[in-house]
């Protein structure tokens, strides 16, 4: 599959921080790809640069094999950040109409645009309403279609859902997966919870700036032993990590079962994974 | 305020200077009002810049950054707006101040009206390239709150409103001298007293008419040597400049 954005040997110290540290990994066109990371990890900065908000140190980034610092702001990657930032006395129609202009785009190819986004995103119900009457939902959405206005190639999610309810937060995630099915939008995004990764085909984890894990997400869950085993005896339980549910019966074979009130076995969560890499990182 | 505060307390200091005519209280009343227009600009440029630094600490600032405009066009956007407001009230404030001078004192100036709102707009340029070169390093919404009052006090002291600006010591006065509001307070002062300042002194030697001109920040002396008008004008318009180049060259490297 080819790369859309490419980043190699990215570095970005402040002060004496380094806060990126030889940063380098590929973003699959079309995909989606999760980049995970505590909060300072460099999460932010990386996103930030990627924008062209900062300036690395050193390092390069490639846009569809160009240079992306090179290239001009014209839209060719959309975001959107976590706070919400459109005008809270306009309506979403309007917001969309002055942020689409910021972009120069002709007027009635903006418009279409608009009908377009609006349609594939569901919005005619909240398009005329005032950016600050909008549900949670309806803002995040609306800030996505403001993103989206000027068809960009990938689209950076900046912790989409944080301070979101759960519902609020499946709703957005089904915006985001459409943009993903229907229009093979790439989509590069971070996020605090680490369930949001299981929509990521591929992932990227960070810690203080550097690189622990980069590949597809379902090997991450492998790599890292798949399987949790959990015995719970009369005096307490016992937690393992295991790679098969064979060397989990192999186990067991040693333990006195007489002892024994209950066995589970199953996967480990992708929170129990970045957890261990954590402490190993 | 000032009719409450200042007007008498001013009054009586040109008296005790010396200079008695029924023009005193016109002088002063021209006098103070010149320096509250600049302070009015000013303080009213401010307000624009609350709204800049609600927008960096919100990611508004950001959510721009990432379109098609440059943070020059940006930055330059809040500047023009904070020069149109702060022009538009203060020209407000300033023909209704001129609308009671004409009714009281029967003054009307058709050049002096002019020229009165073009120092207006250079004011206003002047102020809100000024203050947005301080607002570049203000992080948050508490730094912009503690350097608002601050500035709101002190541009008080520095265009002489509050106290004549002869009253200060040679040093503070050396100081305020490269303020470029208290010049353009200055250049403000002598458009608006041209036509009372001969009526006051017709009677007094040209030796002590300096006393009066700088006393009270009409003329700015600095270090024996008097500003005139024309110097003052391109000493304004090379600040602007300057500023415009600090401006650009701190926009390309601060980052949001």
């Amino acid at each position: 599959m080819d790369n859309i954005l490419k980043i190699s040997h990215v570095c970005k110290t402040r002060g004496k921080i380094n806060v990126l540290n030889n940063v380098s990994f590929a973003i699959p066109k079309g995909s989606i790809f999760a980049f995970l990371g505590s909060n300072g990890a460099g999460k932010s900065t990386l996103i930030h640069i990627l924008l062209k908000l900062m300036k690395p140190n050193s390092g390069e980034i490639m846009l569809e094999n160009k240079l992306l610092h090179h290239l001009k702001n014209d839209g060719q990657i959309g975001v959107v950040f976590q706070d919400n930032t459109l005008d809270e006395d306009l309506s979403v129609y309007d917001n969309l109409m002055i942020r689409g202009s910021l972009y120069r785009i002709e007027k009635k190819r903006l418009k279409n645009n608009i009908t377009h986004i609006v349609n594939l995103l569901s919005m005619e119900s909240f398009l005329y309403k005032k950016y600050g009457e909008c549900s949670g939902g309806q803002k995040r959405i609306a800030m996505i279609a403001r993103a989206i206005i000027v068809e960009p190639k990938v689209l950076i999610l900046d912790e989409p859902t944080t301070a979101l309810d759960p519902k609020i937060r499946k709703t957005v995630w089904d915006v985001i997966l459409k943009l993903n099915g229907e229009k093979n939008m790439t989509i590069f995004f971070s996020s605090h919870y680490l369930e949001e990764a299981y929509y990521a085909k591929y992932v990227c984890i960070l810690n203080r700036g550097k690189i622990l894990y980069e590949g597809e997400t379902e090997q991450l869950l492998y790599q890292n032993g798949r399987k949790k085993l959990i015995l719970k005896e009369k005096n307490g339980f016992r937690e393992l990590y295991v790679n098969s549910i064979q060397e989990g019966l192999q186990y067991m074979n040693h333990c006195n079962l007489s002892k024994l009130v209950s066995i589970s076995l199953g996967d480990l969560s992708l929170e129990e994974v970045f957890l261990k890499m954590m402490e190993g990182g | 305020m000032y009719f409450l505060f200042i007007r008498d307390f001013t009054i009586k200091a040109v008296a005790d200077y010396g200079f008695v005519s029924d023009f005193n209280s016109f002088f002063v009343d021209r006098l103070m009002v010149s320096g509250l227009f600049i302070v009015i600009g000013a303080t009213s440029t401010l307000s624009i810049v609350a709204i800049f630094i609600h927008d960096k600490c919100f990611g508004i600032l950001r959510d721009f950054c990432v379109t098609t405009l440059s943070k020059v066009n940006i930055i330059y956007s809040y500047i023009i707006a904070a020069i149109i407001i702060s022009t538009f009230l203060t020209l407000l404030i300033y023909f209704g101040v001129e609308i009671f001078f004409n009714i009281y004192y029967d003054s009307f100036s058709i050049k002096g009206i002019i020229s009165a709102c073009f120092l207006i707009v250079v004011s206003n340029i002047v102020s809100s390239h000024l203050i947005f070169l301080i607002a570049l390093f203000l992080p948050n919404i508490t730094s912009f709150s503690t350097f608002e009052t601050l500035y709101g006090v002190v541009i008080g002291f520095f265009t002489g409103v509050y106290i004549p600006i002869g009253y200060y010591p040679n040093l503070i006065r050396n100081v305020f001298f490269f303020f470029p509001l208290t010049q353009t307070t200055s250049m403000l002062r002598q458009v608006n007293t041209n036509g009372i300042t001969p009526q006051i002194l017709v009677n007094y030697p040209k030796e002590i008419h300096s006393i009066l001109y700088e006393t009270f920040g009409i003329h700015l002396n600095f270090e024996g040597h008097v500003m005139l008008f024309h110097q003052q004008l391109l000493g304004i318009f090379f600040m602007i400049l300057l500023m415009q180049i600090l401006t650009y060259f701190l926009i390309q490297y601060i980052e949001w």
